[in-house]
């Protein structure tokens, strides 16, 4: 009855008491094993397109489906054992560990009063071996540089077991070399059946990882498919708002702009 | 995707079991110092009663059982509390600096305290009833005002309303201070608000026993889920949190165990700040570690500090006043000990 993992069906949202709707009548088909990348200029929607997808916020009208149901209709932490969140950057105020901070992505599979066990302490070591963070993880989080920190929240959501991965600007913050590594975990992630959704400004960005394309601008989803349809120099202006080009070097899409 | 990664447990991040064994410790040393405390004072001279004396002379039973064993039982509690609450609010607020009475909790409760007394009299029950009343509404009304307000995100909201509330309870308390008789009915709200636990008895202390005990059990049993709450918003509902409904939780039951605990011991200084700290300092920021620890570390501090109150002077020395000096001269060292600095 369903084609997709995580269904926008009309999707409209404004903040309340804010007339401008931040997203309006978005229709999205997320298919299961796939990186779907949402790209658009600064304050398109991207974010609130993931709030949206995570039940945090509820649209005005149509709805949000996750494996058919409605996420509303979701229990919390059933919810939070499927789909995880990496949001795009966190400020710890105290020295929590890395390890308890990755801990704490076990917080769905446990109840109300129950302290992590063992069996969670293994998954979170997992998570951190996974994004290969093991060096510092007995280090305080406030103590970390921003891509090492991207990491750690990265274990975190991990840590969840999701099915489903959200990370908002994950690359934002990263240089180079922390960028191919984030690029390398989340293909092992994908390989692993794990389905990801991810917002960037950088079309390079999604030309590297996703299978499959979502372009917004003001709210609205512009152009939706995979990536050899999607980003083509016409549709990239349309979006940006400004002439760019598509070239191909070696087998991969780069974005010239100015 | 469960893929088990060989090596990857190393021995120093594994939840620490020597500090388990330190946290334990530190109970067994607050029984040891409350027992001891109990067997301690002027009767009639300064001195360590011998239990043996307990058997024979009636009037020291009387004072062991009818009024120092009640008074250490508050001074155990009012110190977890404060320090068990501070906790949940540096926590949940991701802020080092608040303290449990700061959403016009305590100053609700000094208001309440000086109205009895200017305009009921200082009847022991009544200031308590009172003190409590105010505290409650004081943060009543700071919660109201923070849902009210147009202006920022939620908790920055109720920080906000809680410094507006308390600003205008400490105005109406100066204006009571200033109609209240400076012979009889000032020295009174003066020494309240030095806080004391000099009146304390089976009669005033076990109407707040259900409240605390239940708030400090709360407390202690959500304390893992407490670091989670720290988070943002969105973070924590995408770890299956209700991050509000949990946090209204945990501050109600703070607010509560404050305000009972403020209602009979008046303005306890520093420990709410100061003890989460220490205990951060001690066993690291997880709240698993660092909640029983606050609470141990406060109820020996208050302790301790009312042992100083009522024995190293004829007269007694306001605890608050005790506290005070040892959370602030303690706060001085710790932030200026460089052994222990880690963050950034």
């Amino acid at each position: 009855m369903d084609d997709g993992l995580l269904r926008f069906e009309r999707v409209s949202f404004a903040y309340p008491g804010s007339e401008r709707e931040v997203s309006r009548g978005i229709d999205l088909a997320v298919v299961p094993g796939t990186v779907t990348a949402i790209l658009g200029p600064n304050g398109a929607g991207k974010t609130t397109l993931l709030n949206l997808a995570l039940g945090w916020l509820q649209p005005q009208t149509g709805m949000v489906r996750f494996e058919g149901r409605s996420v509303a209709e979701w229990g919390r932490r059933e919810l939070g054992c499927r789909m995880a969140l990496v949001p795009q950057r966190e400020s710890a105020a105290f020295e929590h560990t890395v390890l308890e901070t990755v801990l704490l992505g076990r917080s769905p599979h446990l109840g109300l009063l129950e302290l992590p066990g063992d069996r969670d302490v293994e998954i979170a070591l997992e998570a951190i071996a996974r994004c290969g963070i093991v060096s510092f993880a007995s280090r305080p989080v406030n103590c970390l540089s921003g891509g090492e920190l991207q990491m750690v929240l990265l274990a975190r959501a991990l840590a969840q077991k999701p099915l489903l991965l959200l990370l908002d600007e994950p690359f934002s913050h990263l240089d180079l070399a922390n960028k191919s590594r984030l690029l390398r975990v989340i293909r092992s992630l994908v390989q692993n059946g794990v389905t990801i959704i991810l917002t960037t400004h950088e079309p390079e960005i999604a030309a590297a990882i996703a299978t499959h394309l979502v372009l917004m601008r003001e709210g609205q989803v512009r152009r939706v498919g995979s990536l050899d349809e999607v980003m083509t120099t016409p549709f990239l202006s349309d979006t940006y708002g400004i002439p760019v080009e598509v070239r191909e070097v070696n087998d991969r899409k780069i974005v010239l702009w100015c | 995707m469960d893929r088990p990664v060989a090596g990857a447990v190393e021995p120093g991040s594994m939840p620490n079991t020597s500090s388990t064994r330190t946290i334990l410790l530190l109970g067994g040393g607050l029984l040891l110092l409350l027992v001891c405390s109990l067997f301690l004072g002027r009767y009639p001279t300064l001195s360590l009663m011998s239990p043996e004396l307990l058997r024979t002379d009636e009037m020291a039973w009387r004072l062991v059982w009818g009024l120092r064993l009640p008074r250490l039982i508050a001074a155990a509690l009012v110190g977890m509390t404060l320090a068990a609450a501070g906790t949940v609010f540096q926590t949940i607020f991701a802020n080092p600096l608040v303290e449990p009475g700061f959403l016009g909790v305590s100053p609700g409760a000094a208001f309440g305290a000086a109205f009895c007394i200017v305009f009921l009299g200082n009847q022991a029950f009544l200031v308590q009833g009172f003190a409590a009343f105010f505290a409650v509404a004081g943060l009543l009304f700071s919660y109201a005002l923070a849902i009210r307000m147009r202006f920022g995100g939620w908790l920055l909201r109720l920080v906000l309303a809680g410094i507006a509330v308390s600003a205008l309870f400490s105005s109406a308390l100066g204006i009571l201070k200033y109609l209240a008789d400076p012979l009889s009915q000032l020295p009174e709200i003066t020494f309240w608000l030095l806080g004391g636990l000099w009146s304390i008895t089976w009669e005033r202390l076990l109407p707040i026993l259900p409240v605390v005990l239940l708030a400090l059990g709360v407390l202690l049993l959500m304390r893992w889920r407490l670091n989670a709450l720290g988070l943002d918003d969105t973070t924590a509902f995408s770890l299956g949190l209700a991050p509000a409904r949990e946090r209204a939780v945990l501050l109600f039951a703070a607010v509560a165990a404050t305000a009972a605990v403020v209602s009979i011991a008046g303005m306890i200084g520093w420990v709410g700040l100061i003890v989460p700290h220490l205990a951060r300092r001690c066993f690291g920021a997880d709240c698993r570690r660092s909640m029983p620890a606050a609470m141990l570390i406060g109820g020996m501090l208050t302790v301790l500090c009312d042992d100083i109150a009522r024995c190293a002077m004829a007269g007694e020395i306001p605890l608050g006043i005790l506290t005070s000096l040892v959370g602030a001269g303690g706060f001085m060292v710790l932030m200026t000990s460089g052994a222990l600095h880690r963050a950034k």
